[in-house]
């Protein structure tokens, strides 16, 4: 995958509406995807990407390459922005109407052409991912991808507290090294 | 051992960081390691790290199309932001009653006189740079200023260009000396674009020679130049004699 969205964003920096919009336009179905997930309605995830985005195009002259890829940039200011209007609005797991759930699209059996997609940075994590115990993986993933506390897990899991804690514990130590 | 300490202990903070970014901390815990994180730099650089990496997970997920609504809204609040930022600039640009199309040909008109009977040109600093953006025909088609005051490029699209679907019109600098054009920016095929510039773009606004656009493939990246120069215009600088 390359990675045209760090010149876009380069020109946003210079103030260049049409290239925020092609980035918008490109980088926005991801990003609402995990907006979606996180905040578990549409309009409430909708809210999230808007400020998201406004401090993306405000934000863009602070990007650089050694940040990472622009668009796992643009994730983490989406997904702060999300955890910061869970913690305003207090929502709580148990208060949502759940429409969106599960990890069938983190499989480990992706598509080949899915798989092509991928960019390298996401197909080193996949295979740092895969040296993780089923549950370690899946906690992480839950937590990641729908910001769920360690409570949260416990219940909806249907495991111990405890043993949630240890298999993300356990989970992120064997992950280090992999990613490091 | 005190709070801070625990945090300078690269084994601690090092899984925080890690926790912070996968998500897993959550709570109290997540807000004080935020308050840490912005007075510690390595705090801030290994979550940044971590937050990188497990960003990627972004990418296996399916795409979801919001509503439009969410694109008209930013719109609208990045036009406010620009509109806000404006002002006090526009009230000395020379340009804000230029709206019709034949004011444009006498604004092309007034750049040139500048640029001809300029005496200054080449002993004071310029305060801005302007250019008439001719066709092979040498017809005038754009107009462009360049002004230090708020440091950006505005090119004001003079008439219908003749460009094919999905193609876009890119600005191109050459250096007095010649060599590759490099890119500024895409611009509208339509009205003005206004593309901002740091200050050392604007320094080295002195070695530029010509300004060109192009009509480019949307689909291609920004550089090297891949198309023949359609508009040509002679960039000058413009001098304040006072």
């Amino acid at each position: 995958m390359e990675d045209n969205f760090a010149e876009l964003l380069q020109r946003c920096s210079r103030q260049d509406q049409q290239a925020f919009k092609q980035l918008y336009q490109e980088a926005s179905p991801k990003l609402y995807s995990l907006a979606l997930r996180l905040m578990q309605k549409p309009e409430l995830a909708e809210d999230v990407l808007q400020e998201a985005f406004i401090k993306i195009w405000q934000k863009a002259d602070t990007y650089n390459v050694q940040k990472g890829k622009a668009l796992t940039w643009m994730a983490t200011v989406t997904r702060n922005k999300a955890l910061d209007k869970l913690r305003s609005l207090k929502l709580k797991y148990a208060e949502t109407d759940i429409q969106y759930e599960g990890l069938d699209f983190a499989s480990e059996d992706l598509e080949p052409e899915h798989q092509e997609d991928l960019s390298q940075e996401m197909q080193r994590l996949r295979v740092c991912l895969k040296q993780l115990q089923p549950a370690q993986r899946e906690c992480i993933l839950l937590s990641y991808y729908y910001g769920h506390t360690h409570q949260e897990l416990s219940e909806k899991l249907n495991k111990p507290l405890g043993t949630v804690k240890a298999w993300i514990r356990r989970g992120l130590e064997t992950l280090k090294p992999c990613l490091s | 051992m005190p709070e801070l300490n625990r945090y300078q202990n690269p084994e601690i903070f090092e899984k925080l960081a890690m926790s912070y970014a996968a998500g897993t901390l959550h709570g109290r815990a997540r807000l004080r390691f935020e308050k840490l994180k912005q007075q510690h730099f390595y705090l801030e650089a290994t979550t940044n790290a971590y937050e990188s990496k497990f960003g990627s997970l972004v990418e296996l997920l399916p795409n979801e199309k919001p509503s439009d609504q969410v694109w008209k809204n930013i719109e609208s609040s990045i036009m406010a932001d620009i509109t806000e930022a404006a002002p006090k600039a526009e009230k000395r640009q020379w340009f804000n009653w230029f709206k019709q199309s034949y004011a444009f040909a006498l604004m092309a008109l007034l750049v040139a006189t500048l640029v001809v009977v300029n005496p200054f040109a080449d002993s004071k600093e310029a305060t801005a740079y302007a250019a008439v953006f001719n066709s092979a025909d040498s017809t005038p088609m754009a107009v462009t200023r360049i002004t230090h005051d708020d440091l950006s490029v505005a090119v004001d699209i003079v008439k219908d260009i003749p460009v094919e679907d999905g193609t876009v019109l890119k600005l191109w600098c050459r250096s007095k000396k010649g060599g590759k054009a490099m890119m500024m920016g895409e611009i509208s095929k339509t009205g003005r674009t206004i593309i901002k510039i740091d200050r050392k773009e604007w320094d080295n606004m002195k070695s530029i020679g010509t300004l060109e656009i192009t009509s480019e493939s949307s689909k291609f990246s920004a550089s090297p130049m891949t198309k023949k120069t359609i508009l040509l215009g002679q960039l000058n600088p413009i001098i304040d004699n006072k």
